[in-house]
């Protein structure tokens, strides 16, 4: 039988902590571009974090990931990083700002290079809050982003 | 060019392994899907057409409704669908293989329109979506 291509989108949800604030802005500044995100001491959100695979499905193949691997990289990958804890250092990156936008780019690069090769990620997708939500689908990553290595 | 979405549910059991895997290694693949378990599906069935300009609808609703009982949820609901569903006694019952044996069935069901998408949520926070071959 043909494979064809099907996608499958699983999601988690993390409880963590962040702020948005720019060390190269002043103090006006960040207030200005983050609002009440810029609240130094933090603050926090349940965020959903979805991503979406796509693989060609067979009958011997009847699946597009395997649900361990799904396991894996939401609980030994993702979790270390965004549960309960400080979205602000736990990317590991000095600077890393932990913007929806940055945050789905971060969890792309960290996903992306743990899939087998039979296994592409098609969308990760992160609500914030009932208002937010981000989503990326690949595509170039700015060097900011090596801060989340 | 409009989209339709119609959402329809289904209960049924079912436990994922593949032919020819040990119990062993399918448990492993597959995790505590590999016992007898079952979910509340929800089947989303997008559909492109035009709207008719007398009546503004691609299809009556209840219409549709009908047609997919007919085809996909008579066969599915309050079954075991390794057990019930001939399609499913050789190949396993993952969410990703019911949308794809959902789309068959419902290809050519809305004269007029053709079905873009089968999204099948297997829980609140997983779903598999198939938009054919094209």
């Amino acid at each position: 039988m043909m494979g064809s291509m099907v996608h499958l989108t699983v999601a988690r949800e993390y409880d963590a902590a962040h702020t948005l604030w720019q060390p190269s802005f002043s103090r006006e500044e960040n207030y200005r571009a983050f609002g009440e995100c810029a609240n130094p001491a933090g603050h926090g959100h349940r965020f959903r974090v979805e991503l979406t695979f796509g693989a060609p499905v067979t009958a011997g193949r009847p699946f597009v990931i395997r649900r361990d691997s799904v396991r894996r990289i939401f609980d030994d990958l993702l979790a270390p990083r965004i549960d309960r804890t400080n979205l602000n250092t736990a990317f590991g990156g000095e600077g890393f700002l932990p913007t929806g936008e940055n945050l789905v780019r971060a969890i792309w690069k960290i996903v992306e290079g743990s899939l087998d090769e039979d296994v592409s990620l098609i969308r990760v997708r992160v609500v914030e809050t009932r208002k937010n939500s981000f989503s990326y689908t690949g595509g170039h990553l700015p060097a900011v982003m090596t801060a989340a290595d | 060019m409009v989209f339709l979405t119609r959402k329809l549910y289904f209960s049924a059991a079912h436990r994922l392994r593949v032919e020819g895997l040990s119990e062993e290694e399918n448990r492993r693949v597959f995790g505590e899907c590999a016992r007898l378990h079952g979910h509340n599906y929800v089947l989303e069935a997008t559909f492109a057409g035009e709207p008719d300009p007398r009546t503004g609808m691609i299809i009556h609703l209840s219409d549709l409704d009908a047609i997919v009982r007919d085809r996909v949820i008579r066969e599915l609901d309050h079954r075991n669908l390794d057990e019930d569903v001939a399609e499913f006694k050789t190949a396993a019952s993952t969410v990703e293989m019911l949308a794809r044996y959902v789309w068959k069935r419902l290809e050519d069901a809305v004269p007029g329109a053709g079905l873009h998408r089968v999204r099948i949520w297997e829980d609140p926070d997983s779903c598999a979506d198939y938009y054919g071959e094209g």
